[in-house]
């Protein structure tokens, strides 16, 4: 995380971030939101270059008792409208999706790019109010996601030689884990819920989860920091929600500093504020 | 537990004429098991399409489904077919079918208007007259009237009164009535208006003063 926008805590040249989500959950009128369904591709396509349509097939099987169903829902496709940016070496870089009740704005975390956190900003807020126009949402939570990928490839000096991941040494929450053990293996995955200012309903989400994939011959674990401003039946105007994002974003990168050692963070390459 | 189902008889379908407002179908009745607690691969290939409005015009009319539509996939072929549309469509096409759905009607629909439907034109068209709300969607895209009338009586914020041509009166919504502001009451206007079911007047516009001559 290399934020200049927080001098006091310091930045990294290489953070293990995957990638950074601005999302927006909003209440859209069915007739409104497909009627403008082209007018918003015009639009988005003004701004990126690759229009990418994403289709979800669900076959809605619940478990029951252990049981797979077919729930009494039956099985749907769903549409979201996915738009790219690329960067001059042609890759997908900054992306938009959109759906009936949500846009997304997605920064994804580039070997040798540079942008961060500001980058993200400006596509937001240059996106965001072209879909508000057009859709005149009623927004109800701004959501920024922070995925961070601990691997080989992030964090090469905590691989184990059996391959796995010393995770205990890399997020503070593992750290302290009482009684006796020889170690900490799969799977992993805690979720909890901080209430960060219940005056300006702000919260974290954060959750550890082990990936089911092995990258690069050792085992990997996803690190989510999602801080999201939900006011409740209030509600957020476009720019409320714009507004929110520093906001937000101060959140992630305090819990950032605070969920990850002091010696994981010396391997994400400190930069002096 | 046994369902009673009412499905079209194919031997009384008729091209239902352009702008209709309803179909007069005899039915015939079957009777169908209830296999709802049951499992085949056949539900698990049935997808719905949860969009039910399908842009026309680019969005200024809509064409509004009762239910979403059906999506019988074929794995081997990796295609989808949508239920009575006739549309099939490579699966990883599917988020163009809103498209394709249009296309198909507004297809039908020409050739209905010129009565060039064929046999098994005529049988789509049918269904999937059953399938959207035809009456609006020829309310909505119908093009506005010449209409005459004169100004009986208009407040702020209120309802006005109209009476046109051929006697009949409205009581038209205030911001329906905002074309009608520079207009004094006993003032003979003409205009298009756009009605809607029951003659309800939906918009006004190009209004001109009729001079008193």
């Amino acid at each position: 995380m290399t934020d200049a926008v927080l001098p006091i805590l310091p930045t990294y040249a290489a953070p293990p971030v995957k990638h950074r989500i601005f999302a927006l959950t909003a209440e859209i009128p069915s007739d409104v939101y497909y009627a403008r369904a082209d007018e918003l591709k015009e639009a988005m396509m003004a701004h990126f270059s690759i229009y990418e349509p994403q289709q979800e097939w669900l076959l809605n099987i619940e478990n029951k008792n252990g049981v797979p169903q077919v729930h009494a829902i039956k099985p749907v496709v769903l549409i979201k409208h996915t738009f790219w940016h690329t960067s001059p070496d042609g890759q997908k870089l900054v992306g938009c999706t959109v759906e009936p009740e949500k846009i997304s704005i997605i920064l994804r975390n580039l070997p040798n790019h540079t942008e961060r956190f500001p980058t993200l900003k400006i596509w937001t807020e240059k996106i965001v109010p072209i879909w508000a126009k057009l859709l005149n949402p009623k927004i109800s939570a701004a959501i920024l996601d922070y995925a961070n990928i601990l691997s080989r490839e992030t964090v090469p000096t905590f691989i184990n030689p059996n391959g796995s991941l010393a995770i205990s040494e890399l997020l503070t929450v593992f750290a302290g884990f009482p009684g006796k053990h020889q170690g900490i293996v799969p799977p992993y995955d805690c979720t909890m819920g901080l209430a960060i200012d219940q005056d300006q309903h702000v919260f974290l989400n954060l959750r550890v989860h082990g990936l089911p994939q092995i990258i690069s011959n050792g085992s990997a674990v996803q690190v989510d920091l999602q801080a999201l401003k939900n006011p409740g039946k209030h509600g957020l105007t476009a720019a409320e929600a714009i507004d929110s994002l520093d906001l937000l974003h101060k959140t992630v990168v305090d819990k950032f500093e605070i969920v990850f050692t002091p010696k994981a963070k010396a391997t994400f390459q400190p930069k002096s504020p | 537990m046994i369902g009673i189902a009412f499905t079209a008889g194919i031997a009384d379908a008729q091209v239902a004429p352009a702008y209709a407002g309803e179909l007069n179908r005899v039915v015939e009745q079957c009777i169908v098991s209830d296999s709802s607690r049951e499992v085949d691969a056949t539900s698990l290939r049935t997808f719905e399409f949860p969009q039910t409005i399908f842009p026309v015009d680019g969005g200024k009319v809509l064409l509004r489904a009762y239910d979403p539509l059906k999506l019988r996939m074929d794995e081997r072929s990796e295609t989808v077919t949508v239920e009575g549309w006739d549309i099939s469509l490579k699966c990883e096409q599917v988020y163009d079918l809103p498209r394709y759905v249009v296309r198909q009607f507004l297809g039908l629909l020409a050739k209905s208007n010129a009565r060039t439907l064929t046999n098994a034109e005529q049988m789509r068209w049918l269904k999937i007259l059953d399938q959207v709300d035809f009456q609006q969607f020829c309310i909505d895209r119908a093009m506005p009237h010449y209409l005459e009338g004169t100004l009986i009586s208009r407040r702020l914020g209120q309802p006005s009164m109209v009476e046109w041509a051929d006697g009949s009166r409205n009581s038209l919504h205030a911001r329906v009535a905002l074309p009608l502001t520079p207009l004094e009451p006993g003032d003979d206007f003409a205009a298009y208006v756009k009605l809607g079911k029951d003659n309800e007047v939906i918009s006004i516009e190009s209004v001109s003063l009729l001079a008193t001559v």
